[in-house]
């Protein structure tokens, strides 16, 4: 089971095989999570999210075409939706995370020379805006091609581009600042 | 890492460095037992989509076409006889002539009658014989 792909997987879940699909399930349920977490939602928020969106890919499994997309072209854009819909309710309550997440921040100490802390860098992903997050999760993150984001995000491969610049830069800044550069 | 980004990064040592510590952060791991809780609930999805409308209307529309195939073959056959496909013989049946079907009195109005008549020690034969005749 470990060697099929994820396509063998999806098409073989397609049928209704619960194995295959709780297989995809421990692949991809950390890189799920990290994707919501830099979204600067809290861990149990984080693990929800995770969970809908492998409940929302269950009930698409049968829209999958393996020839069209990539199996992670699929999944992120079912997360994406996932968190489009979870800060569309939860939007009030985000304000109220960040600001505290900001007071946070100004409070952390200093990091060492070692690179940037797990949570310096949820923060710093937190305080982007929703397209530029978005465009760094999917290019830096899970290294896709910006043809592959940009058909996840629905915009062309030049918007892509000019948002992972703009959003480097602007990281730059933030995990700068926060090691006190 | 793919062409993009390394073009990205090969033309700004900065970019590559950051780059470089985005991806070596730590990554969160989920809780134990996250998949069992995900697996339970598909189960409780697929439990759902079971008891969904549209398969209890299908379930309920078979259920009476299959009501109705059925009625039609529990139905009893009538039996074949001979004598339902040969015609009756014509006869006729004379009644015999009694006067008193003229009047057709309702037995069950006559007869009372009568009996208290005759229950009377004044009951004559004419008089009996006018009861019937009435």
């Amino acid at each position: 089971m470990n060697e099929a792909s994820d396509a063998e997987l999806m098409a073989q879940a397609a049928k209704g095989s619960e194995i295959a699909f709780a297989e995809l399930v421990r692949r991809y349920q950390d890189v799920l999570l990290n994707f919501f977490l830099r979204s600067a939602v809290s861990f149990v928020d984080g693990q929800d999210l995770a969970q809908r969106t492998f409940l929302r890919l269950w009930r698409y499994r049968k829209r999958y075409k393996a020839g069209r997309a990539k199996f992670t072209t699929f999944l992120f854009m079912l997360a994406r939706q996932e968190s489009i819909d979870f800060f569309r309710v939860e939007s009030r309550r985000r304000a109220q995370e960040e600001e505290i997440q900001r007071l946070a921040a100004v409070a952390a100490p200093a990091q060492g020379s070692a690179g940037p802390s797990g949570e310096a860098v949820r923060r710093a992903m937190g305080r982007l805006t929703p397209t530029l997050r978005d465009a760094v999760e999917l290019v830096v993150f899970q290294d896709m091609p910006y043809a592959e984001a940009g058909a996840v995000l629905g915009v062309p491969l030049g918007t892509v581009k000019s948002r992972i610049f703009n959003a480097l830069k602007r990281l730059k800044e933030l995990l700068g600042h926060e090691r006190g550069c | 890492m793919n062409a993009d980004v390394e073009e990205l990064v090969a033309g700004d040592p900065d970019a590559g460095r950051l780059v470089a510590a985005l991806r070596r952060s730590p990554q969160a791991h989920v809780a134990a037992g996250f998949s069992a809780r995900v697996m339970a609930e598909v189960r409780a999805q697929r439990r759902r989509a079971w008891l969904s409308a549209p398969t209890v209307f299908a379930a309920a529309a078979s259920l009476v076409a299959l009501l109705a195939v059925a009625s039609i073959f529990s139905r009893p056959m009538p039996k074949p006889s001979l004598a339902a496909w040969v015609e009756p013989p014509l006869t006729v049946r004379l009644a015999p002539y009694d006067p008193a079907d003229w009047y057709s009195p309702l037995a069950c109005e006559e007869a009372p009658r009568e009996a208290g008549c005759a229950a009377e020690p004044f009951c004559t034969r004419e008089a009996l014989a006018m009861l019937r005749l009435r």
